[in-house]
């Protein structure tokens, strides 16, 4: 924690919550290699896993920034998960809002040593819920038409790529998880990345992205 | 056996050329299916059905893209009963963030 309070893996997510959306296209290999050099600000927010130990603490701003950090993240994710039915912006909201509040009212089961070890975990959680929501229209299926049932990622790539990319990735070790995670589903750059799994620099997350999709490849079935 | 076991052999430079450019999210230049072998082969079009989950998971997360925009009004600090958004929005704290953990 005391490395990270240097900036070191501080990263700047608070800021970028409000500033940078989806970042699906980031890093050139050039560009990747001069952030590798690059310094992190000293002026960096806190780190998520220090944010994590006071919101522990009971530190009620900590818990504010972290739900500011993580909800529009979560809400872009969920919005390509949820069915079309359920994807009106209240629904999406208030999913990942309540998921969100939940999974840090539970923080006492799960101490995260990363940040992308948080977003797996919320990530899981969040797909949990998504897979309930589908549960219990399902329960009822008269009022929901066909196509209103799939989530658009589902749409777009069917629901069996989908399980046999989700069996893959279930299968990966768990810093490889983090990083396909981070960087297929929430665009992260490769420097987030090296902040979020503790790797030394842009161009070695870039390194473990590349790798880990070579190994969920051969995990697909 | 992965293809990064030490004992197996070395895997074809131009897998992971695909797989870098797929994690840079550039170009993608995929080799043509008879220049390569047929493990090869069977492992990049596993690698094109990730890009096209990536491509998807993109496409869902980019606002204004498909059939709705995501919201981004984003509860930041909440204090005497106003929500405040990070677009400057304020709202009476009866609105949909209370009773959520951030009011």
């Amino acid at each position: 924690v005391a490395n990270r309070s240097r900036g070191i893996n501080g990263g700047s997510h608070a800021d970028r919550t409000t500033r940078v959306g989806y970042n699906p296209r980031p890093d050139s290999i050039s560009s990747g290699r001069k952030e590798a050099l690059r310094t992190p600000a000293l002026s960096d927010p806190e780190c998520t896993t220090a944010l994590l130990a006071r919101v522990r603490g009971g530190d009620a701003m900590a818990r504010e920034q972290l739900l500011a950090r993580y909800l529009p993240r979560l809400r872009r994710w969920a919005h390509g998960r949820l069915p079309r039915h359920a994807r009106h912006s209240t629904d999406t909201d208030d999913l990942v809002q309540v998921t969100l509040v939940r999974a840090l009212n539970r923080l006492h089961e799960f101490e995260p040593q990363r940040e992308g070890a948080f977003l797996a975990y919320l990530r899981t959680i969040l797909l949990n819920a998504v897979r309930e929501e589908i549960r219990r229209v399902a329960r009822n299926p008269s009022t929901i038409p066909l196509d209103e049932s799939l989530s658009r990622v589902e749409q777009d790539v069917g629901v069996t790529l989908l399980t046999r990319y989700e069996a893959a990735l279930g299968r990966l070790g768990e810093v490889d998880r983090e990083a396909v995670i981070l960087r297929v589903e929430f665009g992260y750059s490769h420097r987030e990345i090296a902040e979020a799994i503790d790797s030394p620099s842009a161009n070695a997350a870039r390194m473990t992205v590349t790798r880990a999709l070579v190994r969920l490849a051969e995990l697909m079935q | 056996m992965s293809a990064f076991d030490v004992q197996g052999p070395a895997p074809d430079h131009r897998l992971l050329d695909v797989a870098a450019a797929l994690a840079d999210g550039s170009a993608v230049e995929w080799p043509t299916p008879d220049s390569v072998d047929l493990g090869t082969r069977d492992l990049l079009d596993r690698l094109r059905s990730i890009h096209r989950v990536s491509e998807a998971f993109r496409r869902a997360s980019t606002p204004g893209e498909g059939d709705r925009s995501v919201p981004m009004r984003v509860p930041r600090l909440s204090r005497g009963g106003i929500c405040r958004y990070s677009n400057g929005w304020e709202g009476a704290a009866s609105g949909r963030c209370t009773g959520r953990g951030t009011r």
